[in-house]
């Protein structure tokens, strides 16, 4: 498929811009200067400016940012419903990534498209929003050698989903068991023997978020820890690493067998009853964030048979190998010999011969430098068994070798890598062990791109490896393992003697260079294995460790609202991207020089979540994976907390946590809030389960040609569905409870059906096919908003499910929502927002402190005018390296 | 061949954007970019020039931000990373010459 080119000049890329009134390309390039005498005014324009200039048309689009050109303004301008229309595009366009790299992914990928806030919510907010002081960044006194407290803390504290989680009332002392006897005891003046970590966390970062800026003494977590981790205790110098793994499974603990249910009643669970594991796993939010399963894959080399091994895991201790994993430096010195091969022989670029030899001296004499990338590579390598210590089972050969692998087979949304830099080497006494420190520098990536580590990944490259190899005859990596190869993109081919893929060995996406070097390249974009959205990753929180083994001492870093700041026990202040990563000392390592990589942990969390919708249905068995999911109460990670509507009456309903906002179509603004009425109890939830179970069975028989829905909601939109099965939001119990409270009578309104719009996963084949009616159902409803028709079916605008990219929330204090027709009510809100993942999993209790949700809103942030801008340099970057082709372009 | 050195340079140029080869380098070289630091470092870059022209904030366009920062940006570049991507640019050249030699 030919590039699209622009229609001035025929380059491709240069930020393309496409026409919005016809279909002309054009790019950002300026015009010739030899035209300049037959221009006007503005005489080196785009040629996407002459364009529209010329034929009179007013918007173009740009075609990377997907942003709006105006004419007139000569600027990039912002609309709301342009911009939730591509991004919904955008969700589709990744999930159909996802799913295509992952056609076995066990999970669903459910994409709900439509707007976050209507306009007349956005008007609300403003009129009746205070922005709240900064919050969410105090710095913690240390109690005596508490910094491995204080990091740890720090780290969770901006794990935005444990933030959100936690923010959003996931934990309360009056639903905790430990909680409540806690302040009955206080009240009884008695000691409370026991105590929660799930509330400390909480306590803390309500602390957090309240807008005290002065250090905060994490007295509770402390003792609570010493109290329920009896080895931990003392006044010593802890691990981090061992601190924040005791910390998550006490957290674990608390939110498992603490936390109460609605009515009041014990859970009556023990330990066991929640225990994780990778096929039941554990829905509370310890589990549901960080809980992954590792794949140990054992391949006998003499029959080829494997055998899998899954454990699940909460993070991934990476060793630091000796040296790079991927022997770039090998290639870069083949290849360096090669070019001058080339040159000295007097092809074309002869006067340039001393130029490449003198550019590719740059890299001569660096020392490689290692990445998180390397060790990885180094985790997931193919290693051989020794000999004898495994029999195969097939074919019996018990003194043949086998090679063992490990993968991750399933990604956690929050992703914690710690680097093992502790060296334990036991001495001839007790007393004698040393313990060594490995300072090697590691660089950490922003972006991690989990694709080459996952067991698909790897699946598919054994798959296509062994064919290269059966086509190449003679492919080789530079460390013979099979999973390097893909990593670090190196394949070379000594086939030909000239085919040398120069790829560096920081290309996170695996590249198989097919035989035939470029003219198979064009293959490769197509490649499955490629690049899987879901398994991006960005980097949110750092922990340093300086100094010796045991008298070191521990920082870190963590990004708030997009800002890097730096916590040192009570000294929090802004960080440069170049102190979080440790550039300084990377460019000593890379100079040969002694560098002391003082990185220790590094936290990252996906970039695009997809998440499993815990909708109450039949629970089917399935094999592995953990598509079954009991119909516990909604996953923490569910989504969005809005959820917006066209009545029947042609008003826009939408609901947010305990608000629910009418706009009638003369532009009346009503909010009601939901009140405790008895549709709050539990006994209501569980018979609207019923019912909702009992439509959905009628459901299933009204369409047969739907598969029954399995525990993810994979069925294709339909107007019929009950908005009870509505699951992509997540108060869809809240939504119930309102129905049987105040706003019984809309009850009908809203039974009469949503259109959910569900993305297919595509190991279902009946429901890739999507119904024509409702595959643009968004967009139909955005032109009726837009032209004020009243839509003829009932469009759902479910909140999207949005690429995670800054942690921006909304604290509503619900003491606040008393009366919200009061036009003086208090609502603290920030009015920063970009993009949403949490919401109120649960009903906001009466009297609970902080309530988080997030709200999406379209503002003019300068912010998107910088990554243009970003972009637009490195577009102009590539073009100075396009001048190595004896200025081929000369736009400029 | 050296004489029709406009050909070849525009059939290289063609071949260097249909293959994918551009695209993959430019993806590469966006993710050095981002590890480095340099994306965030321009970001601030661009931020400054927003505050210093706090005056004018209605008329500045998306064009005067990328004017005023691109010298700054291009400079700052790691050298490495440029470097490497113009190893990887010289890879595929001479990977592709004898092909056109024909």
């Amino acid at each position: 498929m030919p590039a699209p080119t622009c229609s001035a000049c025929h380059s491709p890329g240069d930020r393309l811009h496409a026409c919005l009134s016809c279909d002309d390309f054009a790019c950002w390039r300026r015009a010739r200067p030899q035209q300049q005498q037959q221009q006007q005014a503005r005489s080196t324009e785009p040629h996407i400016v002459q364009h529209l200039r010329s034929s009179r048309h007013q918007f173009a689009l740009d075609f990377v940012h997907l942003a709006v050109f105006c004419l007139d303004c000569s600027d990039y301008v912002y609309d709301a419903a342009i911009t939730a229309w591509l991004l919904a595009a955008q969700i589709r366009w990744h999930a159909a990534l996802c799913d295509s790299a992952e056609p076995e992914a066990k999970r669903p990928r459910i994409v709900s498209t439509g707007a976050d806030l209507s306009p007349a919510q956005t008007k609300y907010l403003r009129e009746h929003g205070a922005v709240q002081a900064c919050g969410g960044v105090r710095g913690l006194l240390n109690l005596g050698a508490t910094c491995y407290l204080s990091v740890v803390l720090q780290a969770l504290a901006h794990n935005p989903l444990v933030r959100g989680w936690m923010l959003s009332d996931g934990h309360h002392p009056s639903t905790c068991r430990v909680g409540r006897n806690a302040q009955q005891q206080q009240q009884l003046k008695e000691q409370a023997p026991v105590a929660c970590m799930a509330c400390e966390l909480e306590a803390a970062l309500q602390a957090f978020h309240s807008g005290d800026a002065a250090p905060l003494a994490p007295v509770g977590l402390l003792r609570t820890m010493w109290l329920l981790r009896g080895d931990l205790a003392g006044y010593g110098q802890q691990d981090a690493h061992e601190w924040l793994m005791a910390l998550l499974d006490t957290l674990h603990v608390g939110l498992t067998e603490n936390a109460l249910m609605g009515n009041g009643g014990d859970t009556g669970g023990g330990a066991h009853a929640h225990a994780h594991s990778h096929l039941h796993p554990c829905a509370c939010l310890v589990h549901q964030a960080f809980a992954g399963v590792l794949q140990s894959t054992v391949t006998c080399s003499g029959c080829g048979n494997t055998t899998h091994a899954h454990d699940p895991m909460l993070d991934i201790s990476l060793d630091i190998p000796a040296r790079p994993a991927l022997g770039a430096r090998a290639i870069d010195a083949s290849l360096n010999e090669w070019l001058e091969t080339r040159t000295e022989r007097g092809a074309r670029n002869t006067r340039r011969g001393t130029g490449a030899r003198a550019n590719a001296s740059l890299t001569r004499g660096q020392h490689p430098v290692l990445t998180l990338h390397d060790c990885l590579a180094h985790y997931t390598r193919a290693e051989p068994l020794a000999s004898g210590a495994y029999a195969c089972s097939r074919c019996g050969a018990s003194s043949g070798s086998a090679v063992k692998q490990l993968c991750v087979k399933e990604l956690p949304p929050v992703l914690t890598f710690q680097l093992k830099r502790f060296e334990h080497t036991a001495g001839a006494r007790p007393s004698a062990a040393h313990a060594a420190k490995v300072d090697a520098y590691v660089r950490l990536p922003l972006l991690v791109d989990m694709t080459p580590y996952t067991a698909a990944a790897l699946a598919a490259h054994s798959q296509t490896a062994a064919g290269l190899r059966a086509a190449a005859g003679h492919a080789t990596s530079s460390t013979g393992s099979a999973l390097a190869a893909s990593v670090g993109g190196i394949a070379v081919h000594d086939r030909t003697g000239l085919d040398h893929s120069g790829v560096s060995r920081d290309t996170p996406i695996p590249v198989l260079d097919g035989p035939g070097g470029s003219a198979t390249l064009g293959k490769r974009r197509t490649d499955a294995v490629h690049s899987n959205p879901a398994c991006q990753y960005s980097l949110f929180a750092v922990i340093d460790h300086i100094g010796h083994l045991d008298t070191g001492h521990y920082t870190a870093y963590a990004k708030h609202r997009g800002q890097w700041f730096k916590f040192d026990d009570a000294a929090v202040t802004p960080a440069d991207i170049r102190d979080v990563l440790g550039l300084a000392d990377e460019t000593r390592a890379r100079q040969g020089l002694s560098a002391k990589g003082r990185a220790y942990m590094a936290f990252y969390v996906k970039t695009t979540l997809d998440y499993h919708d815990g909708a109450p249905g039949p629970m089917l068995p399935n094999s592995a994976g953990r598509d079954s999911v009991p119909p516990l109460p909604p996953p923490m990670a569910a989504m969005g907390s809005g959820n917006t509507r066209i009545g029947e009456t042609g008003e826009w309903i939408e609901d947010a946590g305990v608000v629910r906002t009418r706009v009638n179509p003369a532009g009346d603004v009503k909010v009601e809030r939901r009140g405790r009425k008895k549709g709050s109890t539990n006994a209501a939830r569980a018979k609207q389960q019923q019912q909702q179970q009992i439509q959905q069975q009628q459901q299933q028989q009204k369409k047969k040609q739907m598969p029954p829905p399995e525990s993810g909601e994979i069925r294709p939109a339909t107007k019929k569905i009950p908005h009870q099965a509505r699951h992509i939001h997540s108060i869809a119990n809240d939504d119930d409870d309102e129905e049987e409270g105040e706003l019984e009578e809309h009850a009908d309104e809203e039974e009469e059906g949503e259109v959910d719009y569900a993305f297919g996963n595509g190991r279902n084949t009946n429901t890739t096919s999507i119904p024509e009616e409702s595959s643009d159902s968004d967009g139909e409803a955005l032109w009726a908003r837009i032209s004020k028709e009243k839509p003829t079916d009932l469009v759902p605008m479910v909140q999207p499910l949005l690429p995670m990219t800054d942690d921006r929330l909304m604290y509503v204090n619900p003491s606040d929502l008393n009366d919200l027709s009061v036009s003086s009510s208090s609502m603290s809100m920030s009015m920063q927002f970009q993009s949403q993942v949490m919401n109120p999993p649960s009903v906001p209790k009466p009297g609970a402190r902080v309530v988080a949700f997030s709200v999406d809103e379209n503002y003019v942030d300068d912010g998107d005018e910088e990554d243009e801008e970003e972009e637009d340099a490195e577009e102009e970057e590539e073009e100075e390296d396009d001048d190595d082709f004896d200025d081929v372009s000369d736009f400029n | 061949m050296l004489s029709e050195t406009g050909g070849i340079r525009e059939e290289l140029l063609k071949r260097f954007i249909e293959s994918g080869e551009r695209e993959r380098l430019q993806e590469i070289m966006r993710t050095k970019l981002h590890t480095s630091g340099w994306q965030d470092r321009v970001k601030d870059k661009c931020q400054k020039i927003v505050h210093e022209n706090a005056d004018r904030i209605e008329k500045l366009t998306v064009d005067d931000i990328a004017e005023e920062v691109t010298p700054f940006a291009r400079s700052s570049v790691p050298e490495d990373i440029k470097a490497e991507i113009l190893e990887d640019i010289r890879a595929f050249i001479f990977r592709a010459l004898p092909e056109s030699d024909n």
